[in-house]
């Protein structure tokens, strides 16, 4: 059975929504992880984001106080500047990590990021590592091995499930590689990965009050 | 639902910009990015603090932040744009994408930061792994030049929609609200804009 969820509708409102700046940080590292899972989406985000900036650059400018400058300026020598950082150190002798490795970029970033300061939880044949949580919006990456599942959970806010690897079936539909899942709050679901190739996910929750931005831009996606 | 109204109420206010204006000289800028970046050079950074300082509080403003609001997180973001330069990579983005970056991440910032002012934002996306192979994938300056272009062709209702849903952030049934036309109008108006810009794009690869 092919997802529930349109996807094409639902990338073209998390890319503009993406491109708006009106995602949480964690729904932005899903968009920006499926946009780098082919060259269409790619290309797709990257248009929204040049719209954007089309407008952006048409803004009309509203000025700013007389001494703006020299306030940034001043403050902007105390602060310094950064310069890129050192690429992280690998471990290719664990399997786990070189899975890692070769997941797409903005999702392999955040993990590297995360392994540094934390660790995979989780129990057999599931492991998750949180990625990042903005006010109450998480994302945590899921490796599940074939035939088992996340344990059956529910959540207050809606929850986006993008494949990055292998497939799963939630009970309702089956996902690929590139799929999103989309479950509205209160919405018990078991995704279970399919036979053959480890499964790896990108879980993103919602938190269950928004101030802004994404539940209001995605809820019609939502399954009730 | 009260702070989308109270975008939409702003967005109505603000006369739409003029997107067929001539953007800047995007190589000068870049050249000046590095100007910032390789010798913190303050005369660099006060040509392009002259450009997008006003754009960001102009953006800002207009997705519904107040006067002194806007004039804070401005001047963050150019705070940001001196601390973060050596991050730029002009083969990746044009200096316009990627202050616009510095300037979205803090969109959301700036509606939480209204309710509870200790709360900070990361920086994603100042420096991105390429995406794709670079021989597939036009140079972020074509692609605006091409994005540009193709925009000058659409009706101003087409080009108001897209503007709607993908510089102010608004949804669809939001956009719907505003322009008194049905739902599933501004879904295959936006769908169809988009098409053309993606068609003439993949024709011009």
């Amino acid at each position: 059975m092919s997802p529930a969820v349109d996807q094409v509708a639902l990338a073209e409102a998390l890319n503009a929504a993406y491109a708006a700046g009106a995602l949480e940080r964690p729904l932005a590292l899903l968009a920006e992880t499926r946009a780098a899972m082919g060259a269409v989406p790619a290309r797709d985000l990257a248009l929204s984001e040049a719209v954007a900036v089309a407008a952006f650059e048409a803004q009309r400018p509203a000025p700013l106080a007389r001494d703006a400058l020299e306030r940034v300026l001043a403050l902007a020598a105390v602060a310094g500047q950064e310069r890129p950082a050192a690429r992280f150190e690998s471990d290719d002798s664990d399997p786990i990590w070189r899975e890692v490795q070769a997941l797409p970029g903005p999702t392999r970033a955040a993990a590297q990021a995360a392994l540094r300061a934390g660790k995979w939880g989780g129990g057999l044949g599931v492991k998750a590592l949180p990625l990042m949580e903005v006010d109450g919006c998480r994302a945590e990456l899921l490796r599940i091995e074939p035939g088992h599942g996340a344990p059956r959970h529910s959540h207050e806010g809606a929850e986006y499930t993008l494949v990055l690897t292998g497939a799963f079936d939630d009970g309702l539909s089956r996902y690929i590689a590139g799929d999103i899942a989309v479950a509205g709050p209160r919405v018990t679901h078991r995704p279970i990965a399919e036979p053959g190739a480890v499964c790896y996910a990108l879980a993103v929750t919602d938190a269950p009050l928004r101030f802004t931005g994404a539940l209001g831009l995605l809820q019609s996606f939502l399954r009730h | 639902m009260l702070e989308a109204q109270a975008r939409i109420r702003t967005a109505l206010a603000s006369p739409a910009p003029d997107h067929r204006a001539s953007g800047p000289d995007r190589e000068r800028f870049a050249d000046l990015m590095g100007r910032v970046a390789d010798a913190q050079d303050r005369d660099a950074f006060a040509e392009l603090f002259a450009y997008y300082a006003p754009r960001v509080k102009g953006f800002l403003m207009r997705i519904g932040a107040g006067e002194a609001l806007a004039e804070e997180i401005a001047q963050e973001v150019m705070i940001t744009v001196w601390r973060k330069a050596a991050l730029f990579d002009r083969t990746q983005a044009s200096v316009s994408t990627w202050i616009f970056r510095i300037a979205r991440n803090r969109r959301i910032d700036a509606a939480r930061r209204a309710n509870k002012p200790e709360l900070r934002a990361d920086e994603p996306g100042l420096a991105p792994e390429p995406q794709i192979a670079p021989d597939e994938q036009l140079s972020a300056a074509e692609r605006e030049g091409a994005v540009r272009e193709a925009l000058k062709d659409l009706p101003p209702e087409q080009y108001a929609l897209l503007q709607a849903a993908f510089y102010e952030g608004l949804s669809h049934s939001e956009i719907a609200a505003r322009e008194g036309i049905p739902l599933g109008t501004v879904k295959s108006r936006i769908r169809l804009a988009f098409g053309r810009l993606r068609a003439k794009l993949d024709g011009d690869v």
